[in-house]
């Protein structure tokens, strides 16, 4: 009876979306491990001991075994919404706030989420009525700029969501998304060439950055070319060398050029970053894992 | 700049030796550019670096500030065009020159596609350039089909076997149900053949079976369909005839050239179970430029066209005449598309007006230097100048005699007097207008002496009565009738009527004599005329009631009503007079109490039965007519006692 009744409880859980990279041997091994455990005890005992397979297939670091603890360590995840490996599109992540676009899809996404970033608020939006927000959108801890045709409702939800120290401000431009042409930290931002020059005043107003306008790897989408955070950052494969080195010196970040979901060169589209979190495209390999991680400063996780 | 046909010897010596290919634009970019990543040099003193603009830094301070500049946007935008980057010293004289705008970075995609090259490839042109400097276009086809992006390797071998070896071609054009097709021998035709077949759908376009393969649509069953549809299939074995007859001829050919658009077309050319032309036959080239219908005519301009060649001293002298051939071109469209859409992304050129110019110069303020009323204290205090004043008379005359008046007062008059001569058609006028006046007065003063001597006037130019009377003499279209009836004159309307006036016509307001007035005489006169002349109008036109009676027979159909409501009025006094003391009484009967009613209506029976004893006690038999009844059950008593009593001697059993 109360077999039945904790399979169907685990029918009804949603479908966990983010799993844990195993980045050495020693991790593999484990989770290897607790995975044919859990087989072995289903085999022997009919249940899998408050623990299902589902759980089992998508390895959440902080549940379970491992995860008996929910500690606050900086990660890099791997997460798909609607089924799509482009987070990037769907998502705005910064270290005050995360913005998920607005779908039913995107509802197990949001728990999982708001499970990862306790302390800061998840908000569910659309932003002209289009799911890709983050693409339209830029932000960083102290901002949010949307583009201008953002609808009144929807910068009402926003500047009620977010926290008050965030300031929302709407930018007309020509060239309107904005994720795209613009990339930034909570100290840098780069921006695409030919942004006018009001809109770089009021993205230097509104971020609290310093601007500079350049190109990476020769192409003027800074913002689909690059994910940064407050320790360093991820750029696009075909950037040189001294490119990059510019780049570092300028910016005063540590980057490194990689690519995300198996070889896509458009590293914002599968891949968010905070200070403390990532989020990559399911397709992500372990080896592309490692360079975020490595680019973005979080330390190789060990389990304790 | 000369015009050759390829098969000229004169062209095989320019194509003689080596050849290559050249771009027309960009050419020295090409040879010096290197991208920036590439660059880099391997011994840079530190990190501080913009590899973009190629300069070093001593400081992070001074790089930050560097990446603000305009010059470093220039340069990425140069990157981007994959050009080299510029000094700042070129930045520099070039922002001072001219063009601020094409930084300020709004106008990125426009100039990107506008090269010399890529027009040179819409137009399907290709430039090439010998060894001697030589530079020579011809159409990109010959060389190569159009998949093949870059150019082959052996450009000398294959322009020479086009140009010198195979000079048989073919050309064979489908189109809107007609064919033609030409082999060539050089310049000469050996074989051609055209003929039309009727597939095309009239005002609608487009083949039948076009229409037919488009899904959800009807399928039309019109003979004209059936027709078309029949054409079709015709028009394909009619060009695998021809072309199979023409297959020896065809083998032979250096180059097929095709034109055949829409999938109908093509299907005939390389549809089937057995294609007339294999598609991935290297000499099979699609004609590159629009054509007309296909006919013979067109068939050998194309292959004209096709064999030219525009030969250039020098590479430079191409470009010149190519500029001016695209610029001409653009020209034409531009005029139209400039003005449909403003790019509102853009900022707007500032043109340059000059500042304006205080109204009055230096030069002329010395001239006329006086105190000006408003400021007097600052002119008079900085300078003291004696004002002097001289009265000078100046006649003119002389000078202004042209200008003067040369005519005495007398001529002046008569001047005056010629001036308001009237027209003829106009005095005309006057008169009728002033004639109409007058017959109105006469017919709203009702002057019937006045009205018959303008009538014997009138007759003595004239013998048509009714063109007087009838006569409509005001602006509203009013007949004397009209004016007659309005003024309500009995008389003259009378008089008109008898002397034949018309009581149909109308006026402007689409009223009759009849109809325009209220007034009941002139009603009435109209009416009793209609009735003395009955067959005269028809008065139904004129909207005057004839079947009336006359005033005699109302009088008496009045007279009969009138006793008649008498009469009834009578009646109805009766009744009411009956009706009223019934209400009395019903009155009276309403405030006597119940039992005074009960009384009376006992009293009423036993005068009606007269005598005899209704209804008795069922006790004592005491007679109780008059009395109210004690009752139980039904049974009635003639007093309380009566009734206890029948109730103690039959008493009722509950159950």
């Amino acid at each position: 009876m109360s077999t039945e009744q904790s399979g169907e409880l685990e029918q009804t859980e949603p479908e966990v979306v983010a799993t844990r990279n195993y980045t050495s041997t020693w991790e593999k091994n484990r989770w290897w491990y607790i995975a044919r455990f859990s087989k072995d005890y289903k085999y022997f005992y009919g249940h899998t001991g408050g623990l299902s397979a589902q759980a089992f297939r998508t390895r959440r670091a902080h549940d379970g075994y491992v995860w008996e603890t929910k500690r606050k360590w900086t990660q890099a995840l791997r997460t798909s919404i609607d089924n799509s490996d482009d987070v990037g599109a769907f998502l705005n992540l910064t270290n005050s706030y995360l913005l998920v676009c607005d779908e039913e899809e995107s509802d197990n996404f949001c728990k999982v989420a708001q499970d990862d970033l306790p302390d800061i608020p998840v908000v569910k939006t659309s932003l002209a009525g289009c799911r890709v927000i983050g693409r339209m959108c830029v932000g960083n801890k102290n901002g949010l700029i949307v583009p201008e045709t953002t609808s009144d409702i929807e910068l009402q939800h926003l500047k009620r969501e977010l926290p008050d120290s965030v300031e929302v401000r709407t930018l007309e431009d020509r060239l309107s998304a904005l994720g795209n042409v613009i990339v930034c930290n909570d100290h840098v931002a780069l921006v695409h060439p030919d942004l006018d020059k009001e809109s770089e005043e009021i993205v230097a107003d509104t971020l609290k950055v310093e601007v500079f306008r350049h190109l990476i790897a020769n192409n003027s989408l800074v913002g689909s070319y690059c994910v940064m955070n407050n320790n360093g950052g991820l750029v696009h494969i075909d950037a040189s060398k001294t490119e990059l080195e510019d780049l570092s010196s300028l910016l005063q970040l540590q980057l490194i050029a990689g690519t995300v979901n198996g070889g896509n060169k458009t590293v914002a589209s599968g891949l968010v970053a905070n200070d403390c979190i990532a989020y990559a495209g399911m397709k992500t390999t372990g080896k592309e894992f490692l360079t975020i991680e490595t680019a973005l400063h979080f330390p190789i996780h060990k389990c304790s | 700049m000369e015009v050759l046909k390829i098969f000229e010897d004169k062209f095989k010596q320019i194509i003689h030796n080596n050849i290559k290919s050249v771009l027309l634009e960009n050419n020295d970019a090409e040879d010096t550019h290197q991208s920036p990543q590439k660059e880099g040099t391997p011994d840079r003193p530190s990190s501080l670096a913009c590899s973009y603009c190629r300069t070093h830094f001593t400081t992070l301070s001074e790089q930050r500030d560097h990446f603000k500049l305009d010059w470093h946007r220039y340069n990425l935008r140069q990157s981007l065009l994959q050009k080299p980057p510029i000094t700042e010293e070129e930045f520099a004289e070039k922002t001072t020159k001219d063009d601020l705008s094409s930084i300020s970075g709004s106008d990125s995609d426009s100039d990107k596609e506008d090269t010399l090259d890529t027009y040179a490839t819409a137009q399907g042109k290709i430039f090439l350039q010998n060894s001697d400097g030589k530079v020579f276009s011809l159409y990109a086809c010959l060389l190569q089909q159009k998949k093949q992006e870059d150019l082959p390797e052996n450009l000398h071998s294959r322009l020479h076997s086009c140009c010198v070896t195979s000079q048989k071609w073919a050309v064979l054009m489908l189109g809107g149900g007609h064919f033609a097709g030409a082999i060539f021998d050089k310049y000469e035709p050996i074989v051609h053949k055209t003929f039309h077949c009727y597939t095309v759908r009239a005002g609608q376009g487009g083949a039948q079976s076009s229409r037919d393969n488009k899904s959800g649509g009807t399928h039309p069953k019109s003979a004209g369909a059936s027709l078309r549809r029949y054409n079709e299939q015709a028009l394909m074995q009619h060009v695998r005839g021809i072309v199979e007859a023409w297959q020896s001829e065809l083998n032979g050919c250096g180059l097929i050239f095709y034109r055949a658009a829409g999938p109908y077309n093509r299907s005939v050319l390389f549809g089937g179970g057995a294609p007339l032309f294999d598609k991935e036959d290297p000499r099979l080239r699609s004609v590159p430029f629009s054509t007309r219908r296909a006919t013979f005519a067109e068939v050998k301009r194309v292959h004209s066209v096709l064999t030219l060649a525009h030969v250039y001293e020098s590479l430079e002298a191409a470009v010149e005449c190519f500029t001016r051939h695209k610029v001409n071109e653009q020209n034409t469209k531009r005029s139209k598309a400039k003005t449909t859409c403003i790019d509102r992304a853009k900022s707007r050129e500032t043109i340059e007006r000059p500042l304006p110019v205080p109204r009055v110069s230096e030069s002329s303020e010395e001239n006329f230097k006086r105190p000006l009323a408003v400021a007097p204290v600052s002119e008079s205090s900085d300078e003291d100048v004696d004002l002097l004043m001289e009265n000078q008379q100046i006649f003119l005359e002389d000078s202004l005699q042209e200008f003067g008046d040369s005519l005495t007062p007398k001529q002046r008059q008569l001047k005056k007097k010629k001036k308001p001569k009237k027209s003829k058609a106009k005095k005309l006028q006057e008169q009728e207008e002033h004639r109409k006046k007058e017959l109105i007065d006469v017919l709203s003063t009702g002057n019937i002496d006045k009205l018959s001597q303008l009538l014997e006037n009138f007759l003595k130019v004239s013998d048509k009565k009714e063109d007087f009377v009838n006569e409509a003499i005001d602006d509203q279209g009013n007949t004397l009738l009209h004016v007659a009836a309005l003024n309500e004159q009995q008389e003259t309307l009378d008089f008109l009527l008898k002397n034949d006036a018309n009581p149909c016509l109308k006026n402007q307001k689409q009223q009759t004599a009849y109809t325009c007035t209220q007034s009941k005489d002139i009603r009435e006169v109209l009416k009793q005329f209609a009735r003395d002349f009955p067959d005269k109008f028809n008065y139904n036109k004129a909207q005057i009631p004839t079947n009336v009676l006359t005033p005699e027979e109302q009088n008496e159909k009045k007279k009969v009503q009138r006793k008649l409501k008498k009469e009834k009025e009578k009646v109805k006094r009766k009744e009411n007079e009956i009706k009223r003391k019934e209400d009395l009484e019903k009155e009276r009967f309403l405030n006597l109490s119940d039992r005074e009613k009960r009384a009376l209506a006992a009293e009423r029976r036993i005068l009606s039965q007269a005598g005899t004893v209704i209804s008795r006690c069922f006790l004592c038999a005491a007679d109780m007519s008059g009395k109210v009844p004690f009752e139980y059950l039904g049974n009635r008593f003639c007093s309380v006692d009566c009734l206890k009593a029948h109730r103690m001697q039959n008493p009722v059993v509950l159950s």
